[in-house]
């Protein structure tokens, strides 16, 4: 089976759950090898999934933070603010599994809304924030460019004597491209029948698969071994 | 409370204009980590001030009862699927009381009511950092006591959560960051957005 | 042949000053192509809003009179019923997706309509495999082309199975190729017997499909071509009414005498490269300005000619090479605000709270600039609306606009990326007109862009990128050349 066939096996629902796990272990683990070990159990399912080269990349930065928290830290190396480096030793896991969430089809997720019975409103509110999170930067990038042309970026004597001035340069262009970006998704959604109240199933699968049940397990029992 | 229900267009006003805030407000979480201090007094307050002008043009935009508690929820449902389920009514009591002060006609396009609404929600973002400790106040102390390698957060949080003088502080800093992103975001507001005619 | 849509009598106006729509009365047959033409601000757009439904649900105003679909009034049907019925696809390939991936965009209507998981399923692998796209499934959307992207809309509206199909002005950010992809896809639906219904003011891509032209002008129905008759009329005459051109073999190549224009900023480009990841974007760039000439960068989709603008205009940094303003080799950093970018989507562009702020922010003396401000403004013709908004204004005004940004600085150098994406004959004249102006005061142009018509009547020099290389560099007198070039003849033959 090839890694995008088995990324395709993971559910929304598979997904969610294991990012909620992952935020479990990281709340309440206080061993230091269960914790390590439930970060080998991500890297191993990321490469599984086709993401070898994410994996080795996050188990370095585990290593590495581990490291100097446990050797550098006591000795009063604090070139590195510890607080970061426990934010990353802390963060790390949800990361690693909310990456995976983020790697599949957002449909999927929206699917997994949409079988909960959660409120039409807030539904279309985050089905329009997982479509226009993504294209947030690219439009800032766009700004920044016009305002390095315009010098309006230019020095770093203007930016420290007049922050509110920069920031308005780069908000109001955002607001009012994300409006109009708004305003046609509205106009696009209603043409295709978003208004309708009527009860609703999605293109993606909302049960689990036996690749889901599978990773499933094995997340909740280490969990249970953490917290024991 | 006015009936009047949110269209499609409202919705994704709001939508659109919290993702933005979310962008700003994870921007300012990735900068203040590194200084634990700030961290935990200022990030509330820093991504309450940027965060306001989105929050003005959907409240002026939309101008229905019910924007900011949807706000708040929507942080909530956030919070929740981080596995912080605990923190679920807590949001739902702050995004009540929000919209509760939001009580009343047209206050969604007046600035003091916008200030005080944006402003409890903040209050509620730091009172937040609390929640958690509160909660679990043994096994916290128990962790934040015992000296590991991780916890230098949790040392600065338990000590900001057991003394109700810093909470205080922590409090106050947002407020005033809050009222005050309000107030400069109002003249953005009426500048550009009110000009254009995108507000109505 | 059944009436498919009518319109009757309907009259629409969102403020009482002006009316959008002014009594209009139309029969649309089943299975006929339509195609509503006109100026920009004519009311065409409007048209295709009150037959999809938006007017007056969406967009507010005052309607009078009725629309029948199939002889439902439709004004009486809740949104989603009037979607079953009728498929949409709008103009900017950016802001119409609601989902990531391709499979979720074409069920995202279905999911609407209340079909059960399989029927859904089944709907998607139908359409994908008649439109030809199935192995883009699970492709991300932000992936594809302009051209790609009009093409899943297209299916999504598709897998709802409507009757009738709404263009609002599809072509508008598509490069020929595209183009003629969206023509014959509008060609399939005909023969498939569907009714469009398709709002435009470029032309040539509609010959052969569209039956009947209906012209439009102050929110009124003027006159009603057959499709031997609009051929019949001059190019000329197309352009008086706003139109664009129906054949490029009628566009005229203006003489301009270069010799005349001095050049005061020599520039001069040697052997630019840019890397990307393994990955050579611009391969040893090498050209020079003989005079003030404009140059226009052409090419397909994703062969570097916006890297190229970039690197040129400092915004990146070139991997290997030199770029020599007056004869100085000039870092990319310097190259900032001396060569000037001026990119696609002017939304990000603009930064001001009325005109004259908008020329003048970030100067060091603004308040001393306003003179010149004005004076600028009224070379733009903006000096009317002034005290408005920058983002209050037409595709065009904004265009003009943020040239007049450039003026303002004295740039020696312009480069603008796809001026005159959505413009119509008469906007895309004035900003032709004052980039002539300017090149006669010395200011030198490079414009990319994929505007045959534009193109023509602007250009002195046509550069060819392909692959990161240029490839052909030559001075434009023949249209046929610049068609070769624009590879128009063989894309519209593969087409037909």
């Amino acid at each position: 089976m090839s890694c995008e066939k088995r990324l395709r096996e993971l559910s929304g629902i598979g997904a969610l759950l294991l990012t909620f796990l992952a935020c479990m272990v990281s709340i309440f683990t206080e061993s230091y090898y269960m914790h390590a070990l439930f970060v080998i159990w991500l890297a191993m399912l990321l490469a599984y999934l086709g993401f070898v080269k994410q994996s080795v990349q996050y188990v370095l930065l585990y290593s590495f933070t581990t490291f100097w928290l446990i050797m550098m830290i006591p000795k009063g190396v604090m070139i590195i603010s510890p607080m970061l480096l426990g934010m990353i030793y802390k963060f790390i896991v949800p990361i690693m599994a909310a990456y995976l969430t983020f790697k599949i089809p957002s449909g999927k997720l929206i699917a997994v809304f949409q079988k909960s019975s959660m409120p039409q409103n807030i539904l279309l509110i985050l089905v329009i924030m997982i479509r226009f999170i993504p294209t947030i930067s690219g439009e800032i990038k766009t700004i920044k460019e016009a305002m390095k042309v315009r010098g309006l970026t230019g020095s770093k004597k203007k930016v420290f004597f007049h922050p509110l001035r920069t920031v308005e340069y780069v908000v109001v262009p955002l607001i009012f491209r994300s409006i109009k970006v708004g305003d046609e998704l509205a106009a696009a959604a209603i043409v295709r029948g978003v208004e309708n109240t009527g009860k609703k199933q999605s293109y993606y699968e909302t049960k689990m698969s036996k690749t889901d049940i599978v990773i499933l397990t094995i997340s909740l029992l280490l969990l249970i071994v953490c917290i024991i | 409370m006015t009936k009047e229900k949110m269209t499609v267009k409202d919705i994704v006003t709001v939508a659109v204009m919290m993702a933005l805030f979310y962008a700003i407000a994870f921007l300012v979480g990735m900068g203040t980590v590194a200084i634990p201090i700030l961290y935990l007094y200022g990030t509330a307050g820093i991504e309450m001030f940027l965060g306001s002008i989105f929050y003005l043009v959907a409240a002026n935009r939309v101008n229905k009862h019910g924007l900011l508690f949807v706000w708040v929820m929507i942080y909530a449902l956030i919070t929740a699927a981080m596995g912080y389920m605990f923190m679920v009514p807590y949001f739902i009591a702050v995004a009540v009381i929000s919209e509760i002060v939001m009580i009343g006609k047209n206050t969604y396009r007046n600035p003091v009511r916008n200030m005080i609404g944006w402003s409890t929600y903040g209050i509620g973002m730091v009172l937040g950092i609390g929640v958690p400790c509160w909660v679990a106040w043994e096994s916290y102390q128990k962790q934040a006591l015992a000296s590991g390698f991780a916890d230098a957060t949790m040392k600065l949080q338990y000590n900001m959560v057991s003394s109700p003088k810093l909470m205080l502080v922590g409090v106050i800093i947002t407020v005033i960051l809050s009222a005050l992103g309000v107030l400069i975001s109002q003249k953005i507001l009426k500048k550009h957005f009110e000009k254009a005619g995108i507000l109505s | 042949m059944k009436s498919e849509v009518k319109i009757h009598h309907v009259s629409y106006s969102y403020n009482k000053n002006e009316m959008q729509l002014n009594d209009i009365n139309l029969n649309i047959l089943q299975g006929e192509c339509i195609a509503i033409i006109g100026a920009s601000g004519c009311g065409k757009s409007t048209l295709t809003r009150v037959i999809n439904g938006l007017i007056p649900s969406f967009f507010q105003g005052e309607l009078s009179g009725k629309t029948f679909i199939k002889e439902k009034d439709i004004h009486q049907l809740p949104s989603w019923e009037i979607g079953k019925m009728i498929g949409n696809v709008f103009q900017d390939p950016r802001s119409q997706f609601f989902s990531n991936e391709v499979a979720g965009e074409i069920a995202f209507g279905c999911e609407n309509m209340g079909l059960t998981h399989s029927e859904i399923i089944k709907r998607v692998n139908q359409t994908v495999k008649e439109m030809g796209i199935e192995d883009l499934l699970n492709t991300s959307i932000y992936s594809l082309s302009y051209g790609m992207r009009q093409k899943v809309a297209i299916c999504s509206a598709k897998a709802m199975e409507p009757d009738v199909y709404v263009f609002d002005e599809p072509s508008a950010n598509l490069d020929l190729s595209a183009t003629y992809l969206l023509a014959d896809l509008i060609k399939r639906l005909k023969n498939s017997g569907k009714t469009s219904i398709i709002a435009e003011h470029r032309l040539f891509y509609l010959r052969g499909i569209a039956d009947r032209y209906i012209f439009m002008e102050n929110g009124k129905i003027i006159k009603e071509y057959s499709s031997n008759e609009i051929q019949e009329q001059k190019s000329e005459a197309l352009n008086k009414k706003g139109l664009r051109s129906l054949r490029f073999e009628d566009i005229s190549i203006p003489n301009t005498d270069l010799s005349g224009i001095t050049s005061p900023h020599p520039i001069s480009v040697t052997g630019l490269s840019k890397d990307f990841k393994n990955h050579q974007l611009l391969k040893n760039i090498t050209f020079q300005y003989d005079n003030n000439e404009i140059i226009a960068l052409v090419g397909a989709n994703g062969v570097g000619k916006s890297t190229l603008g970039k690197v040129f205009a400092g915004l990146m940094k070139e991997s290997s090479g030199e770029i020599l303003v007056d004869g100085n080799s000039k870092k990319y950093k310097q190259r900032i605000g001396k060569i000037w970018y001026i990119p696609q989507d002017l939304d990000s562009q603009l930064f001001g709270e009325d005109l004259i702020d908008e020329l003048t922010t970030g100067l060091d003396n603004p308040d001393k600039n306003i003179d010149k401000a004005e004076d600028i403004l009224r070379k733009l013709g903006l000096i009317e609306l002034k005290n408005k908004h920058p983002a209050t204004l037409s595709g065009g005004q904004k265009q003009r606009l943020v040239l007049g940004v450039a003026m303002m600085r004295n740039a020696p150098m312009i480069i603008l990326d796809e001026p005159t994406s959505g413009l119509d004959f008469n906007s895309m004249e004035k900003v032709r007109v004052l980039i002539k102006e300017q090149q006669k005061n010395g200011t030198k142009f490079l414009i990319i862009s994929h505007d045959i018509e534009f193109i023509a009547r602007t250009c002195n020099r046509i550069l060819k990128l392909d692959d990161g290389e240029i490839t052909e560099d030559y001075y434009l007198e023949n249209i046929q050349d610049l068609l070769k070039s624009m590879n128009a003849k063989e894309v519209e033959k593969w087409m037909c």
